[in-house]
């Protein structure tokens, strides 16, 4: 009797055992932990930013007169996209879904993301308050001012006081300088992916908020052109699915 | 990407009437002269070192509107005077004087700007005592 008890006890101890093993296994593998480190390139490119539950920007009657006098400018040349032309940052949304690699770092009370694209750089500032409304007044940026915390695996990015001059997409969406967005980013796939989903929110343009997600392969072994101006000869992204056709419809 | 439209190196500033924002001196501008327009807002950059007007003057002899660009001080300057990134916007009617520059072009060192309701925003250069409070970008 005694020597079962402690067969079956030495059975559950090994179960138990490789359990716990299998467990720490695939938090090494980066899904579950705080872990959006490394280099990162998305599965594919959209002119159009896909929003969440299908359909066009929730855009009011002054955000539609925008866009649509943005379109007609873009097609006649009275408007220009800078972010291609003069390569001044993409802005937010439109950089998460660029067709170039990026890198995440961590360091300490901050975080840098590093877009090969415009050489666009983001410092999200870890567990601090965001800057005052006076301060995102007068000091409007191309990505806004970020703050971040964690919430379990997840990287949350709280943006603000961006300025008015970037698109939401290749399309010439437009966004005002009330525009606000947060992002959700964190690994998925058993940690082989990134996951970002990211909500916009624009009291001036949009009758409410919409959200887009995207997702990202991890490239360990790509080396980040950090230098790299739109224009100037570049790494070959034709293999990134949607690009061949948006260089088609010039809309990159 | 078009190569065509990505040819410009990226140094080149956006606007041909924007100058170099290297540092340069008042005696650029004939401070004896002050000349009053009036006309309509095309944009206001908001930045440092200097923020900018373009803006169509009116022609009082019925000709084309001309475009002048008028400069003010930096960002800390202008906050300090009430100004904020949106305190002009395209298609705004404004009154404005300016210090007109010495060599003829259509640019002068902008002094007031008077808004469609009517507010006078002054433009001062040069140190204000506000200006020794706290740093900002």
């Amino acid at each position: 009797m005694k020597s079962r008890r402690r067969s079956r006890a030495a059975v559950a101890l090994a179960i138990f055992a490789g359990c716990a093993l299998v467990g720490s296994a695939s938090a090494q593998q980066g899904e579950g932990v705080q872990d959006v480190w490394g280099v990162w390139w998305v599965t594919s490119y959209s002119s159009k930013i896909q929003i969440i539950g299908g359909g066009d920007i929730p855009y009011n009657d002054k955000g539609q007169a925008e866009y649509r006098k943005n379109i007609a400018g873009l097609k006649n040349g009275s408007t220009t996209d800078e972010a291609r032309r003069v390569c001044v940052p993409d802005g937010i949304p439109r950089i998460l879904g660029n067709p170039y690699p990026f890198l995440i770092v961590p360091a300490r009370g901050h975080i840098v993301m590093t877009y090969e694209l415009n050489h666009v750089i983001r410092i999200i500032i870890m567990d601090q308050k965001q800057v005052s409304a006076d301060e995102l007044e007068i000091a409007p940026y191309y990505s806004g001012h970020s703050v971040g915390h964690w919430e379990g695996d997840t990287l949350v990015v709280e943006t603000a006081g961006y300025n008015d001059q970037t698109f939401l997409d290749a399309t010439g969406a437009p966004h005002s300088n009330q525009m606000t967005t947060v992002e959700r980013i964190r690994r998925i796939s058993g940690g082989k992916q990134l996951e970002a989903l990211v909500t916009v929110t624009d009291p001036e343009y949009l009758t409410k908020l919409f959200s887009a997600r995207f997702a990202y392969d991890a490239h360990p072994e790509v080396r980040i052109d950090a230098s790299y101006n739109c224009g100037e000869p570049h790494r070959d992204i034709s293999h990134v699915p949607g690009v061949t056709e948006a260089r088609g419809a010039r809309g990159l | 990407m078009n190569p065509k439209a990505c040819c410009l190196p990226a140094a080149m500033l956006i606007s041909c009437a924007i100058p170099a924002a290297a540092h340069h001196s008042f005696a650029m501008f004939d401070r004896d002269k002050t000349v009053e327009m009036q006309g309509t807002v095309k944009a206001f950059q908001w930045t440092n070192p200097h923020s900018f007007l373009d803006v169509y003057a009116e022609d009082l002899k019925g000709g084309a509107p001309v475009l002048w660009t008028l400069e003010f001080g930096s960002v800390h300057n202008l906050v300090n005077q009430g100004w904020r990134p949106k305190t002009l916007t395209p298609g705004d009617k404004v009154l404005f004087t300016l210090h007109p520059a010495k060599d003829g072009a259509f640019y002068g060192q902008g002094l007031t700007v008077t808004l469609p309701n009517g507010t006078v925003m002054q433009a001062v250069q040069g140190l204000l005592p506000a200006d020794f409070e706290q740093p900002r970008n």
